[in-house]
């Protein structure tokens, strides 16, 4: 037996590697591992004043620091019975798009992007004035001015809080995002075609795993208060336990999400297989692959919305926070990040404080399914440069975000 | 004109502060035509031999950790720490507050430890820095700065006045006229009052100033009724001084 170690993995978010089992020239079994040092933040958000908890818990993951605290806030809002003026929901709402134009376009551009032109990095393609590269770059830094006149600061946002928001972008801003919205719905199809193109990836088998998202009723949604699964289960936020089924492996230092014995997916490729986000017809590339071009059409689809919501948000004159009293009471927000489902569960005590709290991010639900899948794409490869380099490829198809290991998988010791 | 050799590099932390730097994006861009960028793992693939400027986020955590960074020492002529989880421990310090068992329990369902995880610490406490980038995160505007600093070869320079001093600049309404306590006459300035801006309080990210007691801004809170010590209880995300250090430099 030999062992291939794919490490570190670079262009995914986080530190993590791969483990690949050798037998007689074929793979017999693999591991994601992670090695990043994971902060045990529910254990250090106990005891804490509810109202200080968004902010605490954005610091999980720089990526996806909007959708933490919005899950937070969420959840917490359900505890105390908060509902939020219909204004303020609007401005998260745009701070969440924001937030995923600019992770799916850092994913695609930055990270992927490379893989199909043959170059280390995104720097070079840039060096050499690649028109494309240098636009994902531009709607990446358009994701992050969303997030930064929604969410007041592009990484660990300020604005969202229990209630609602804190101010509201001025009018001329929101014309101003308006006009540059316009401006890319008429450039990004081009800029998400070569993510539809067939030849571009290796070869790839059916994708594993029973796909999980929020429910949109039929719709495209990022949001909702029920999860669904494609083996037509359905279930409420607070019940997210029954359907994700995570638990701690006694030998393998594990927390893994299955269902029934079941590896799970979640992310872009689950979410448009529920309801597209669009009209376009173009088929998907092969296999796990086309999880990216499922990330390209919900490009276009957060423009849209973003649009619609600036259009909607300049008519807009309402308060922008309820009031609250701290006090006991439970709550769980299910959320699609950009890598897919986010949970956050909190229980307060009679004071409004955090007596235990339960987040569960997308990379942890999905990491059954990744290690399917490598065994199931990589059955007939035999030469030893190839397998390491489609490893890699398989792995960063998903985006991971190692980084968000609030929960690990399987750790790798120190 | 010899370029420097910068790396980036990350213990345990969020990642927000190497990802500030690239969403510094065009600027970014601008600053690889003057710099040789030799190290960023979430960007690249390669690792040096030798540095001249490494900064490194995130605090010292595993003992892993600790080895690694003693490497990046070992091969770095200036090591800058990046963000308070490497200048301060940052964020990651609450968990001092818990005892272990506690801490994996609620976030395992199990007591013993999954692995060896010592408390969280700033770089200082493992290696000799060479200054800090202070912030949680870190402000893109001060990082270029700073950078530029390094590459003329001056020694690094961060603000010694509190955020309460750029609030009143900027006319923002104060904090604890609102009833808030606010950390910003406690706090290292060089933020612009980001958060007071966003119609928040300053939580302290950025850490101490050199002598909060003795300043002009001290009186700001005996004039609202506060202490330090009772805006700090309420307000204590990021550890400060008065936490008692076990940090003092090793080396
Ligand atoms: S200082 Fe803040 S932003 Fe920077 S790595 Fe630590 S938690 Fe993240
Ligand atoms: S206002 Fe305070 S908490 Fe906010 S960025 Fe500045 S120092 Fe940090």
């Amino acid at each position: 037996m030999r062992r291939l170690e794919v490490a570190p993995l670079t262009r995914v978010e986080g530190h993590g590697r791969v483990e690949l089992e050798v037998i007689e020239d074929r793979l017999a079994a693999a591991r994601v591992l992670i090695n990043e040092s994971p902060r045990l933040f529910e254990g250090m958000v106990l005891g804490r004043d509810a109202a200080e908890i968004p902010s605490l818990v954005c610091r999980i993951c720089a990526i996806c620091s909007t959708v933490h605290r919005l899950a937070a806030c969420q959840a917490l809002e359900q505890a105390l019975g908060v509902i939020i003026p219909p204004r303020a929901a609007l401005i998260r709402e745009l701070a969440l798009l924001g937030g995923h134009i600019e992770s799916h376009a850092l994913h695609l551009y930055c990270l992927v992007y490379p893989d199909l032109v043959d170059a280390d990095s995104v720097l070079q393609p840039l060096q050499q004035g690649d028109p494309l590269a240098k636009d994902g770059l531009a709607l990446k830094a358009f994701g992050n001015r969303l997030q930064t006149v929604a969410g007041g600061r592009r990484i660990h946002p300020i604005n969202l809080e229990i209630g609602g928001v804190l101010h509201a972008p001025a009018d001329d801003e929101l014309a101003a995002l308006q006009d540059e919205l316009e401006g890319w719905l008429k450039r990004i199809e081009p800029l998400i075609e070569p993510f539809f193109r067939e030849d571009a990836w290796p070869d790839a088998g059916p994708v594993a795993g029973l796909r999980i998202a929020v429910d949109g009723n039929g719709e495209f949604t990022l949001t909702g208060d029920n999860l669904v699964c494609s083996d037509s289960s359905m279930v409420n936020a607070s019940g997210y336990r029954d359907l994700l089924q995570e638990t701690a492996l006694p030998d393998t230092n594990a927390k893994q999400s299955r269902k029934g014995g079941t590896s799970l997916l979640t992310g872009a490729l689950a979410r448009c297989e529920f309801a597209s986000p669009g009209d376009k017809t173009t088929p998907f590339p092969p296999g796990i692959h086309a999880n990216n071009a499922a990330q390209g059409l919900e490009l276009v689809w957060s423009l849209e919305r973003a649009h619609d919501i600036c259009r909607q948000l300049r008519a807009e004159t309402g308060d922008l926070c309820s009031p609250f009293r701290a006090g006991p009471g439970s709550g769980t927000c299910v959320i699609e990040a950009p890598r897919g489902i986010l949970v956050h569960h909190y229980e307060l005590d009679d004071m409004g404080r955090v007596g235990a709290a339960d987040i569960i991010t997308p990379t942890a639900i999905n990491s059954t399914a990744m290690e399917e899948q490598l065994l199931a794409d990589l059955a007939d490869e035999t030469d030893e440069p190839t397998m390491r380099q489609t490893a890699a490829r398989i792995i960063r198809a998903y985006d991971p975000c190692i980084s968000c290991s609030v929960h690990v998988l399987r750790v790798d010791r120190p | 004109m010899n370029r420097k050799r910068v790396g980036f590099f990350d213990l345990t932390g969020c990642e927000g502060c190497q990802l500030t730097v690239l969403n510094l994006e065009e600027q970014l861009l601008d600053l690889l035509e003057v710099i040789d960028l030799v190290e960023f793992r979430e960007l690249m693939q390669d690792q040096a031999e030798r540095l001249d400027i490494a900064f490194v986020e995130g605090s010292v955590v595993k003992p892993a950790e600790e080895e690694r960074l003693r490497a990046i020492r070992a091969k770095s002529e200036r090591l800058i720490a990046l963000g308070a989880c490497a200048a301060t421990g940052g964020i990651n310090r609450l968990a001092t507050l818990h005892a272990p068992d506690h801490l994996w329990s609620s976030s395992f369902g199990r007591s013993e430890p999954l692995w060896e995880m010592g408390t969280p610490r700033p770089l200082a406490a493992v290696v000799p820095i060479d200054g800090e980038v202070p912030g949680c995160p870190i402000d893109g505007r001060e990082f270029v700065s700073i950078l530029q600093g390094l590459l003329m070869g001056q020694e690094l320079e961060i603000p010694t006045f509190p955020v309460c001093a750029e609030c009143k600049l900027a006319e923002l309404p104060c904090s604890f006229e609102q009833g808030a306590p606010c950390l910003g006459p406690l706090t290292r300035s060089g933020c612009g009052a980001v958060c007071i801006r966003g119609g928040d309080v300053c939580r302290g990210c950025r850490g101490e100033v050199d002598n909060p007691r003795s300043g002009p801004y001290h009186r700001i809170l005996e004039e609202h009724g506060w202490q330090v010590e009772q805006v700090l209880a309420e307000l204590r995300i990021y550890p400060h001084q008065a936490d008692g250090d076990d940090d003092a430099a090793a080396d």
